[in-house]
């Protein structure tokens, strides 16, 4: 068959069709706003293809936009300011749900997501991931998210006599690891934990909270309380892990002054001084892995029989025991959607087992629902999956409000002075308390308990 | 005073002629300094934010910022970093640069230029690349200096690190000696010959003639040259920002490093409004002495 004739006969079978079906609804063009990666292409491809056969005549319009994280939001918030130019479906960082919402750009979910049967399988505590720190509802549906650990070398702290199978139950572990590998092995460094400016964001939310949320009460009584809508000030807990990264600081388990002020550290880090043996444990993200497999930035054969994982123990062990801090991205709605029930007929289709089991395999990252981290697929192809999954149900996330950026800042400002800066906890405790009032406005903020 | 040759009527058109030529000038101290200024003081009083709701709608706080400003600690802890730096700066680029400008002019006329390229050569240096080159020379294991020290069996030493205060202020006074010496070496050759001489004759030893003769002689330069670096170094910034950023920790944030803190990293335009206009005050006490200072002068010669 011809191309002309190929074409003859989709215009009269179309013509057939349309005219077969005169019940059908005006047909409706939902367009999709994404962030450019192979992975998420391919689940929006696929979604699309499912639901465009499911709703004959209803189109879904992909925009992928091929930029950095933080461009990507830029662009989207731009798109959001005019009714014209919103996009129906969003695939939204978890971490910026709280602001959008806040500025109407987001649709809330809760009714809808009540009625949809697969709702159960997400752990509601990634859920959290696509709420707002404001109203406390459901603005993403997520899609997946990451959890963090101790990674540590198992050679070495056999050689340093901790043990290779090796799992703190309190801080005082940690640090009574770190003191062996000091002790027994000169020439390695016991811990890596980000604790300066240089570190940035890591050292705010692998370093520090980390650190708060495993004290008693978590995040919500050191820095901010989502029930009262205040941030915490004078807090006990905050003052302890300070004094935790002061004393590791002190005896000198972490890696040197130079290293801890250097903003390329964190590629140091994974790409040379891990493999190299040079570092003992260190706190790290899930996906740290992919650098080392082949084709990554360092490939290196023998992580996975050389590295094992240790859950970060909460302070005293209380509580579940462990504790861990994650993010990771969602796919929203616009309240200017026109119809809401097909946009999130969408919504649901990406989300579903399928599309998520892709989603999870495909970016690494750490399955939401139930029946994925289940999966036999999903367990295989991660050999990280299973330890890193276990995670989510001890995990956090960040009060992520509009002044999270310069708490951030503060908060690095702050590990800085008690570990380089060789302040004293209480003086530098202090003064982020002070500074915090005064960025977020006396009353926004509360005495810890 | 001139006498134009419009000359020196008194009706309208003279005195517009008068205004006219005055006019360029006063415009732009109005619209680049003045303008600015009272800006500034009245950012200070607001609540105004970088970014967020405060960017959007602030508000007018009265004096709050100032309060804030005068009963933290960190503003205090600031303040003393920022006197130390900027007196041992002064002192260090006003001895080092006479001291240079003094010995220079004992040598022949060829070291005397190789001399001034040198030392002036720091001081052309854009700020941003004088700090990265003392930079990569002071930091890490591996930097320049314990390369050096390595040679002589020295232990390394990390000062950024462990002395960032007194880096910084030897850095700067490196960078600064060049204007001073510039302006010693002149006042030195308005020391005549003869007094020095003088001085010889009656048994004045080195130490003496500079002590006893030069020193009195050109003092004035003297007052005014330290003036005039103590209003270049309080606004000090660059070096510093690159060298140490402020750290570790605030252990070299001196005034103009906290006002950028806080209106950059921490989005509080209006309360690092209220440092500037803080180092501004500092700046205009300076000033004044300076008028004053040139004034004392020009009666003495004049």
């Amino acid at each position: 068959m011809n191309l002309r004739a190929q074409l003859k006969l989709s215009t009269l079978l179309a013509a057939g069709f349309a005219c077969g079906l005169p019940a059908l609804a005006q047909a409706e063009e939902l367009s999709v706003v994404y962030r450019e990666s192979p992975y998420v292409s391919a689940v929006m491809e696929a979604a699309k293809a499912e639901f465009e056969a499911e709703h004959p005549g209803d189109t879904i319009e992909l925009n992928a936009i091929s930029s950095s994280a933080r461009d990507y939001y830029t662009k989207v918030s731009l798109m959001n300011q005019s009714a014209s130019t919103a996009p129906d479906i969003i695939y939204e960082d978890g971490f910026q749900i709280t602001a959008d919402a806040a500025a109407g750009y987001l649709e809330p979910l809760d009714e809808r997501l009540s009625g949809w049967d697969e709702w159960g399988q997400f752990s509601q505590i990634a859920v959290q991931n696509g709420k707002s720190f404001v109203d406390g509802k459901v603005y993403g549906i997520p899609l997946g998210t990451d959890t963090q650990a101790i990674w540590y070398n198992k050679d070495l702290l056999e050689k340093a006599g901790v043990g290779a199978d090796w799992q703190p139950k309190t801080w005082q572990d940690i640090l009574d690891a770190a003191a062996k590998v000091k002790e027994n092995l000169p020439g390695v460094d016991p811990i890596n934990i980000y604790v300066t400016k240089a570190g940035n964001e890591a050292s705010t939310m692998r370093g520090l909270m980390n650190l708060i949320s495993g004290t008693p009460g978590g995040l919500s009584a050191t820095l901010f309380d989502p029930e009262t809508q205040k941030w915490i000030v004078g807090s006990k807990g905050f003052r302890d892990a300070l004094a935790f990264l002061k004393t590791a600081y002190d005896n000198g388990y972490l890696v040197s002054d130079t290293d801890l002020q250097d903003s390329s550290f964190q590629n140091v880090l994974v790409e040379q001084r891990v493999p190299e043996g040079k570092v003992a444990m260190f706190i790290d993200g899930n996906w740290i892995w992919a650098r080392w497999i082949e084709g990554g930035t360092a490939p290196w054969a023998a992580w996975n029989e050389t590295l094992g994982m240790a859950k970060i123990p909460t302070q005293n062990g209380q509580g579940n025991g462990f504790t861990s801090m994650s993010g990771g991205w969602t796919i929203a709605m616009s309240p200017n959607t026109e119809d809401k029930d097909l946009a999130f007929d969408f919504m649901t289709t990406v989300a579903n087992f399928e599309n998520s089991l892709t989603y999870a395999i495909r970016a690494g990252s750490i399955g939401v629902r139930k029946d994925v981290i289940a999966d036999e697929t999903y367990l295989e192809t991660n050999p990280t999956a299973g330890f890193f999954s276990s995670l989510v149900e001890v995990t956090n996330f960040r009060p992520a409000l509009e002044i999270y950026p310069q708490v951030s800042s503060l908060i690095q400002e702050t590990m800085e002075a008690v570990t380089v800066g060789g302040d004293s906890v209480e003086d530098a405790a202090g003064r982020f308390d002070r500074q915090l009032t005064r960025l977020a406005g006396s009353s926004n903020v509360e005495k810890a308990n | 005073m001139a006498q134009g040759a419009s000359g020196t009527g008194q009706g309208p058109a003279a005195v517009l002629m008068r205004i006219v030529p005055l006019a360029p000038a006063t415009l732009m101290i109005v619209a680049f300094f003045l303008v600015p200024i009272i800006w500034a003081i009245y950012t200070s009083m607001t609540n105004l934010g970088l970014s967020g709701y405060a960017a959007r709608n602030p508000s007018f706080i009265g004096f709050e910022n100032y309060y804030y400003l005068f009963t933290d600690p960190r503003t205090w802890a600031a303040l003393g970093r920022t006197a130390v730096f900027v007196g041992l700066s002064v002192a260090g680029q006003n001895i080092v640069g006479f001291c240079i400008a003094y010995v220079r002019q004992m040598a022949t006329p060829a070291i005397q230029s190789l001399a001034s390229v040198i030392v002036i050569t720091a001081w052309v240096v854009p700020e941003v690349v004088a700090g990265f080159l003392w930079y990569t020379f002071l930091r890490g294991d591996e930097s320049g200096m314990n390369q050096i020290f390595d040679i002589f069996g020295f232990a390394h030493q990390q000062w950024l690190l462990t002395a960032p205060l007194a880096a910084v202020i030897v850095i700067n006074i490196w960078r600064g000696c060049a204007f001073s010496m510039l302006v010693y070496s002149a006042a030195l050759q308005d020391v005549s010959s003869e007094v020095l001489e003088a001085a010889e004759i009656d048994g004045a030893g080195r130490m003496q003639s500079i002590f006893g003769v030069i020193l009195p002689i050109i003092r004035p330069v003297i007052a005014i040259n330290v003036v005039l670096t103590t209003l270049n170094t309080l606004g000090v910034f660059g070096i510093i920002w690159i060298t140490t950023a402020g750290g570790p920790g605030t252990r070299s944030e001196t005034l103009p490093l906290l006002m950028y803190n806080q209106a950059y990293d921490f989005g509080l335009i209006g309360y690092g409004s209220s440092i500037a206009v803080l180092l501004l005050g500092f700046g205009v006490i300076a000033s004044l002495i300076y008028v004053r200072l040139f004034k004392v002068g020009e009666a003495r010669n004049g």
